[in-house]
């Protein structure tokens, strides 16, 4: 492995397009193009980190008996297999650049404080395999192909990716072996941000939206994003701060604070449909906030909703959920779910509290209409949902080329809902849509959607 | 492959009596069969293809040797496969019932069978429902004055068909929604429409959602036929209840069987007992107690106080995760005769 070059203590790692005042306390850093000479070299100038330095870093968790860094860009024929999440380098710029991820790395005390530095154009992949926890709690295949028209799937495929392809001591224990890989990505996107840190020392106000009046017209909506996330516990979770959401309430983020890592992923279900930590950091509901509506819109944060564990539970959580929403004057909630099956019932909740209150709802959620596309999307809906968008048909069969390399394993996983376990991971594969990473994206990452026909 | 010409494909064209050129209801009865060429309407059909194809053949049928005589449909089918058709072109059928159901089946049989078919019907012809998701049919008018327009569709969405290439959507090839839910690319990603739309809704513009609200079945269950204390009751969950160890294999999800167990011996299930290998929910909290699927611990209760008559020696089990829809309508319909031909007159249904 050579060096890998990512940019620069002093600015000459890219284009710094926006300033931290302008940004509410996040500064995105592009990473230039990716060079074309090496294999494994960025940019041109700037501070280098090698994949001896990365490795290091992957270490300093013995659990952790093998670790490889590979870096692949779009275009290349690699096929990245056992994807359990993808990560967006960050940093915090306040001369605090290792207070990030809270709970996990940093002090849970930071949520929301300093400036953070987030990386666009370069993402940290772990690859690894999580022993099953019973026949529920099973790591979920994830296919990442960087070209040709696996790649057209996934929106993560345009990005180079520091690939992290590892494996734990055998008999560590499932939540311990998950633990240790997702720790491993967090440090490295942690220790890449802090190459774009600086030394900066500005220390900015968290930037609080101001209740607001609706029906105001003339001036663009407040818009909220109700972000369902996985909360079955064990393999299905997310962490907030760094504690499970299995039975939290739900709770609202900001964007600076989820940018620094406040929500990460501890998801390895579906691979199409699940939140990887990378969406929870650059949110694309709040990217479409800012960019998508003619007139813009103000985004007024995040209220994460996990999924209840029983009816009582998911009815409680919507309702919370809205409360929040009214209480931070919102005008419209974007709420995307996450998983299918009953955790959509959470979602369907969500947009029945909203629309009571009287704030008007769009609900992005994928649908579970077999591999013909003539089921029923979903196991049951609201009439209030009278605005969905759809993120596809993640049961839809998608036939992967060969890929002439392939990192994180030689077969694919084999468990009770692959369907292609134990297939060669390099040959042709025909797979559901919700194999592929990101591909069914409910947080609306990317551009499949279902359409009658 | 009958390729007509160099760089053409051959069609064979279905008719009914009427439009074959051989009356109306006095030839309803005319038995399939083979006219070399095209015939009828079909000529319409062999000038619109142009220099892309020809009619070979023209099958011809009465519509009400279509309807009533048992398998009419399948011998229509055999007299066009016997041609090799790279492409079948079926009606079109307007607002003709008889004809709009025949046309509707012989495309639903084509396409069991691979070849590419297309017909015409209007949107209310009851040939719409009819194996609606097999079907590819253009819009057309109520009457035959619409003859050439819906002919010239047939023609456009026939030619994509035959070339084997990946449709697009309804509206963009111009057929009538199949109900299938087909994966697309869109300009934008899926937060970007869902903010936009969201928009339009908050200031009272127009919208349209890209997902209609679902139509489900609805069973309203049955009357008991006589009182609950002198009937025979079984349980039938999908809860992918088993006994310990899964001895069958039971699927944990997308299963297409279901099984039954034994239980008379049993006053309730215990985690040593029972287990659920169902994979769409956190399942421990069955697991440690199988009776939270299937009550039996009540039931034998129930049973011993006179509730209900007797409960049946067996329970009826499959998976529900992620079943498709026509495997659940089977598996309920097996199940349903199974019970009936034990003499069951009442089924507890538990689900997850």
């Amino acid at each position: 492995m050579g060096i890998i070059r990512v940019g620069s203590r002093r600015d000459s790692i890219g284009d710094r397009s926006q300033t931290p005042e302008a940004a509410g306390g996040i500064v995105d850093v592009r990473i230039g193009e990716a060079g074309r000479g090496s294999d494994t070299r960025f940019a041109n100038g700037g501070s280098i980190i090698d994949a001896a330095e990365i490795v290091a870093v992957v270490e300093e968790d013995r659990r952790i008996r093998q670790a490889e860094v590979h870096l692949v860009k779009p275009g290349e024929d690699v096929r990245l297999v056992h994807v359990l999440d993808v990560v967006q380098p960050v940093a915090r710029m306040d001369g605090r650049s290792r207070n990030v991820f809270p709970g996990i790395l940093g002090p849970p005390g930071d949520i929301g404080m300093g400036p953070v530095v987030r990386i666009d154009g370069l993402k940290v992949t772990v690859l690894g395999v999580v022993p099953a926890v019973d026949s529920f709690f099973t790591q979920q295949e994830g296919i990442l192909d960087m070209a040709g028209r696996g790649a057209e799937l996934s929106p993560l495929s345009r990005d180079p990716h520091v690939v992290l392809d590892l494996a734990v001591d055998p008999g560590t224990g499932p939540m311990a072996a998950a633990e240790a890989y997702r720790n491993a990505a967090l440090r490295v996107a942690r220790h890449i941000g802090e190459s774009a840190a600086g030394d900066r020392e500005a220390v900015l106000p968290d930037t609080a939206p101001a209740a607001g009046t609706a029906g105001n017209r003339g001036r663009p909506p407040r818009l909220i994003h109700i972000c369902e996330v996985s909360a079955f516990g064990s393999l299905f979770d997310t962490l907030i701060a760094g504690r499970s959401a299995r039975d939290l309430l739900p709770t609202i983020v900001s964007p600076r604070a989820m940018a620094a890592g406040a929500v990460v992923s501890a998801d390895y279900h579906y691979a199409g449909q699940r939140n990887y930590t990378c969406h929870y950091q650059s949110n694309p509901v709040e990217g479409a906030v800012a960019g998508a509506v003619p007139g813009g819109s103000e985004f007024l944060g995040t209220v994460v909703l996990p999924v209840g564990g029983d009816d009582t539970k998911k009815r409680t959580g919507a309702a919370f959920a809205a409360h929040l929403a009214q209480l931070s004057g919102a005008e419209g909630a974007v709420v995307t779910a996450v998983a299918g099956g009953n955790a959509h019932l959470d979602v369907m909740f969500a947009v029945r509290e909203c629309e009571r209150r009287g704030i008007p709802t769009v609900l992005s959620i994928v649908e579970m209409a077999g591999p013909t596309g003539s089921d029923p999307g979903m196991v049951d809906t609201v009439p209030e949902a009278d605005l969905m968008v759809s993120t596809g048909n993640r049961e839809e069969l998608v036939l992967l080329p060969p890929a002439g390399s392939v990192l994180g394993g030689t077969n694919l996983l084999d468990g009770p809902r692959e369907e292609s376990g134990g297939k060669s991971a390099a040959g042709e594969l025909r797979v559901p849509l919700r194999t592929i990473v990101a591909s069914n994206n409910e947080m609306g990452a990317w551009r499949i959607g279902a359409t009658l026909s | 492959m009958n390729v007509a010409a160099s760089g053409t494909i051959g069609v064979v064209a279905y008719v009914n009596q009427f439009f074959g050129g051989l009356g109306g209801e006095k030839a309803a009865s005319t038995a399939p069969h083979v006219v070399e060429g095209p015939v009828g309407s079909a000529k319409l059909l062999d000038q619109l293809l142009g220099d892309r194809g020809h009619v070979v053949a023209t099958v011809i049928a009465g519509d009400n040797h279509m309807a009533e005589q048992p398998g009419a449909v399948e011998r229509v089918v055999g007299l066009i496969l016997d041609r090799r058709p790279d492409l079948v072109v079926v009606g079109p059928a307007f607002q003709a019932g008889r004809y709009g159901v025949a046309c509707a089946e012989i495309c639903a049989s084509l396409h069991d069978a691979g070849i590419p078919a297309v017909t015409g019907l209007h949107p209310e012809n009851p040939g719409v429902v009819v194996h609606r998701s097999k079907v590819y049919a253009v819009p057309a008018s109520a009457s035959a004055a619409g003859m050439r327009d819906a002919m010239g569709r047939m023609v456009r969405l026939g030619i994509r068909l035959a070339a084997g290439a990946g449709l697009g959507t309804a509206t963009e090839e111009g057929f009538i929604p199949r109900g299938i839910r087909q994966n697309v690319f869109s300009e934008r990603n899926a937060a970007e429409r869902a903010v936009e739309l969201l928009v339009r809704k908050i200031r009272g513009e127009p919208f349209e959602t890209e997902i209609p609200l679902p139509v489900y079945h609805r069973v309203a269950p049955s009357n008991l036929s006589s009182p609950l204390q002198d009937l025979t009751l079984a349980v039938v969950t999908e809860a992918g209840v088993v006994p310990k160890g899964n001895p069958d294999r039971l699927e944990s999800a997308r299963s297409k069987r279901w099984l039954t167990y034994a239980h008379d011996d049993l006053d309730g299930l215990s985690a040593g007992s029972h287990e659920t290998i169902h994979g769409g929910f956190d399942n421990a909290p069955i697991c440690a107690d199988p009776n939270r699927a299937i009550p039996l611990d009540v039931l034998r209760e129930f049973e011993r106080d006179g509730v209900f008559g007797h409960l049946y020696e067996r329970y009826y089990v499959t998976t529900g995760m992620t079943m498709a829809i026509a495997d659940a309508e089977r598996i309920g319909r097996e199940i349903a005769a199974d019970l009936l031909g034990k003499q069951i007159q009442a089924a507890l249904l538990t689900s997850t």
